[in-house]
């Protein structure tokens, strides 16, 4: 670089292509594949750009028709191209460090072997650091016979798996989805997929009704995800931060807890129990340091069994972020909340999500969170809580309840620094039935009057913001 | 060196650094703005920046704006680290957000260059390496040939097509996918 950098040269001269070769591959890693193959047929200067790409993103997306219908003959022709392309793409590569490398494709045959081979060959050098597949499935299939379409599915998935033991031994993150596996298929995979850090598993089971064990003590696993496994034991999953559960209908529990010494983030989303409420004290004795909790009851029964603040202290000494959302709440309060509050003295940051609708939208009348509603929520008597920072209600409208509740929390929580309220989505068919619109429609005045409402009697030292 | 103020204010206007561009103009930052630099940062560690430090890559005309660049950022950054660490990161970007939104405004405003000009952006903050503004700069031309034929990236940018027939009609074949 020893010339200084003029600006007023030629406006004929090609700048672009005289930039030095890393600054040409910063700006490619802003592009696409498509763009970065289109790029790479300016000239003699972009040609090799692409085999220079230590990061490379190969998504099959990218080599579906834009315009066309999506047929099962289409489809295996992008994979022609795709698994052409990636091969091509991988062998101009190979003489120096693909560091990151994502691949998402179907699982179509006979393209999974090459695909295979092709990153195997790249990552025995040892230089990847991560490596990512996402497999998707053949709607096509599925239409036709979801059950056999996903046990042939499975079996496609393990030939792959067991003919391309290098890619899988490299893999650092996995999305399948679709897939019926056999009873050991699972163990296998983990087992054999050692540097596996992030797995999710989308409609994937092993059959119905099926429970998932995860004993593998050597697994670098940190994060799951799952929605069809009526349960998922983990026995012993040393390195797991977090579980994520979304399940339509779950025997109590959903997930079990065993050697999880790292586990700290849980998420559940379920509609419906079929079983007695969860107790949580009982569900996360196993739970040592959890610090982040999600609870989705997608609108529909509060599952939980409301328990003492004494019982659940224990689970919740180290909790920061506690998310209970999908909360319907048209006959109910929300004070059993409180009790989860005064069980974690360490919360930072407490969200909510509520949704209601006045109008006859919902069928969701005949709910009976009866357990809930009976329950009086008894603060001992000098309960204040020191850690809240963030209130955040999502959903939020003018309710006498819900201000209430929020001014109740409000004097609870003596360190409470913000208040983030979000409105409700708009809803046609309740704003026709008036009652809410007037103090509230979005105006900036009487966001006002809302925030001098709630902060009534309070120092100003808390932000409302309302969006 | 700035006379002393006190407490916090010493301590921000203590550090003066000096830029001399390649055209000799002197450019007077705070260490804060001038350590978005990872070069300029090095130089400061290894106590080789008294008398100024010359940049014989970068124009004045470049340098001004590049230290606008900085400015704007050092403030972002000084934000990040004052605001209450017991916020999770949903919460402070919620206290930001208007900030934030206001630094994207000041980068997409301070984008609007002649080409010119960007490329000597791009040139500087890689010679300097500052990574905010090599990403930026990078993003804007990325973005000025998304969508468009290799045609029209070779019009844009000046680009003479040397490849011969034979190599293009290879290359042709192999990518025939990225032109459908």
């Amino acid at each position: 670089m020893a010339s200084p950098l003029h600006s007023s040269q030629q406006e004929s001269e090609d700048r672009l292509s005289m930039l030095p070769d890393d600054i040409l591959l910063q700006i490619m890693y802003h592009l696409n594949l498509r763009t970065q193959i289109l790029a790479s047929t300016l000239s003699t200067r972009w040609r090799h750009l692409p085999s220079m790409l230590t990061h490379l993103i190969i998504n099959v997306n990218e080599f579906l028709p834009r315009t066309e219908t999506l047929t099962t003959d289409r489809l295996k022709k992008s994979m022609d191209v795709y698994a052409e392309t990636t091969r091509r793409l991988l062998a101009s590569t190979s003489q120096h460090a693909i560091k990151v490398l994502c691949l998402s494709f179907y699982l179509t045959d006979p393209h999974l072997q090459a695909i295979g081979s092709a990153v195997g060959s790249i990552v025995e050098h040892g230089d990847t650091k991560l490596l990512e597949f996402n497999m998707m499935a053949q709607w096509q299939d599925l239409d036709y016979c979801r059950f056999e379409a996903s046990v042939q599915l499975g079996q496609r998935f393990m030939a792959f798996f067991g003919s391309c033991p290098s890619a899988f031994r490299w893999l650092t993150s996995l999305s399948i989805q679709h897939l019926r596996f056999n009873e050991s298929d699972m163990s296998d995979l983990l087992d054999a997929c050692d540097q596996l850090r992030f797995l999710s598993m989308s409609s994937c089971d092993c059959g119905p009704q099926s429970v998932l064990k995860i004993d593998a003590p050597r697994s670098q696993l940190m994060e799951l995800v799952f929605n069809m496994f009526i349960r998922v034991e983990l026995i012993q999953v040393p390195k797991l931060v977090r579980v994520i559960c979304d399940i339509l209908v779950f025997e109590s529990p959903a997930i079990v807890f065993g050697h999880v010494p790292l586990l700290h983030d849980i998420s559940l989303s379920s509609m419906i129990m079929n079983q007695p409420p969860l107790m949580l004290s009982n569900w996360l004795s196993n739970v040592r340091s959890l610090s982040t909790l999600t609870l989705d009851f997608e609108n529909w029964e509060i599952w939980i069994k409301p328990e003492g603040p004494k019982r659940l202290s224990l689970i919740f000494s180290k909790l920061r972020d506690l998310h209970l959302c999908g909360i319907f709440f048209s006959k109910y309060n929300l004070d059993w909340t409180l009790y989860l509050l005064e069980a974690a003295p360490s919360l930072t940051n407490f969200f909510l999500k509520v949704q209601r609708h006045k109008c006859a939208r919902n069928i969701y009348e005949g709910i009976n969170n009866q357990h809930m509603m009976d329950l009086q929520w008894k603060a001992s008597s000098d309960f204040k809580h020191r850690s809240l920072n963030l209130l955040h209600i999502e959903g939020f409208e003018v309710d006498c309840k819900l201000m209430r509740y929020i001014r109740c929390v409000m004097e609870l929580a003596v360190q409470l620094k913000m208040i983030r309220l979000q409105r409700k989505e708009p809803c046609g068919d309740c704003d026709a039935q008036g009652q809410l619109g007037s103090i509230f429609s979005g105006n900036e005045i009487r966001t006002d009057l809302i925030r001098e409402i709630l902060a009534h009697g309070f120092s100003s030292a808390i932000k409302i913001i309302i969006i | 060196m700035a006379s002393a103020g006190s407490g916090d204010e010493k301590a921000a206007a203590a550090a003066m650094i000096t830029l001399i561009s390649s055209d000799n103009e002197k450019f007077e930052v705070t260490e804060a703005t001038a350590t978005l630099s990872q070069t300029i940062r090095h130089m400061i560690e290894d106590g080789c920046t008294d008398g100024g430090v010359p940049l014989p890559n970068v124009t004045s005309k470049i340098l001004a704006r590049v230290i606008e660049y900085c400015k704007k950022h050092a403030t972002a950054a000084a934000g990040e680290e004052g605001s209450s660490s017991s916020f999770s990161d949903a919460a402070f970007l919620e206290v930001d957000r208007a900030f934030l939104e206001e630094l994207e405004e000041f980068d997409d405003a301070f984008l609007e260059v002649d080409r010119a000009t960007l490329f000597d952006l791009i040139l500087a903050a890689n010679y300097l390496d500052i990574k905010g503004l090599l990403n930026l700069t990078c993003q804007k031309v990325a973005d000025s040939v998304k969508g468009k034929t290799p045609e029209q990236i070779r019009e844009m940018y000046n680009i003479v097509n040397d490849l011969t027939p034979e190599e293009e009609a290879e290359i042709r074949r192999e990518t025939q996918w990225a032109f459908e």
